[in-house]
């Protein structure tokens, strides 16, 4: 599904850690206009586990996590209509 | 305005925050903030809107040069070195706002909050940049004998709430009885002047 999705905009946040892991995607997402799609690529368990849960909470919609090998992830997120982030 | 690394940084914890965003933080960056009237709960809201990124400036210290900061970190010394946040002196703010304990006379520009009490209550009074400035002098507390924990808890969740107005998430005015208990909010009536129009 996801792989539909042209991203407008890429951040790759592998080399942070946490909390600067939501916090680097987060002020990128903000930058987009509502319907806007980010591409996240993220390293490790806990970002993974968070990041998806953070953006729902903040009304944008996460899309399913994509396996990119070696313990990276490819994850999607289209930015709230009325999100204010 | 665009927050450099190192402010990223320097804020992640509140960047975490829902509703606080580069946006609500480059709003606090523009904020100075005139400290009035006397009494505990001032330095520790002092603190806490230091830290956030406003600038800080007790009414005494008014007509001394732009970035002039008093750092309560470092005691009640107004000359006492900006330590806590550098940010805090490092440019020109735009935006005002007062934060008072006890009476004190409001100028009415940019949004406030007075707080004050007793030993077994605090009292926070809050109202927005447009709000009415007399109900909201009428209406900030009479007094403040605010000391010790109930001093920092109130100052806290007073600095609290000028940093949700100063960054849009809190509208209109209100009142929060702050004890042991949490808080609990009323609606801010109308004062007798006002509600006589």
């Amino acid at each position: 599904m996801t792989q539909a999705l042209a991203p407008d905009a890429r951040i790759d946040i592998t080399a942070e850690v946490c909390p600067m892991t939501y916090v680097r995607a987060k002020l990128r997402l903000e930058t987009l206009p509502p319907g806007g799609v980010l591409e996240i690529v993220l390293q490790g368990e806990e970002p993974l586990k968070n990041l998806p849960r953070n953006f729902r909470a903040e009304g944008h919609e996460p899309m399913p996590p994509e396996p990119l090998g070696e313990g990276r992830f490819r994850l999607c997120v289209r930015k709230g209509q009325g999100a204010g982030q | 305005m665009t927050l450099t690394d190192d402010q990223v940084i320097r804020y992640s914890r509140q960047l975490l925050l829902p509703g606080v965003g580069g946006r609500e933080q480059g709003a606090l960056l523009e904020v100075e903030v005139s400290l009035e009237g006397s009494g505990a709960a001032l330095a520790d809201a002092a603190a806490y809107l230091v830290a956030a990124g406003c600038a800080v400036r007790p009414a005494e210290q008014q007509a001394r040069a732009p970035g002039f900061l008093w750092n309560p970190a470092a005691g009640s010394s107004p000359d006492a070195a900006p330590e806590l946040n550098p940010d805090a002196v490092s440019q020109p703010r735009t935006t005002r706002a007062c934060f008072g304990e006890g009476r004190f006379r409001y100028d009415g520009i940019g949004p406030r909050v007075a707080v004050g009490g007793t030993s077994e209550e605090g009292i926070v009074v809050f109202q927005a940049a447009d709000g009415c400035t007399a109900c909201f002098q009428c209406s900030a507390p009479e007094s403040s004998k605010l000391a010790g924990p109930l001093a920092t808890w109130t100052g806290t969740f007073g600095a609290l709430v000028l940093l949700r107005l100063l960054m849009g998430q809190e509208t209109g005015g209100g009142r929060l009885r702050v004890s042991l208990a949490p808080g609990r909010r009323e609606p801010l009536t109308l004062c007798p002047r006002c509600a006589a129009r």
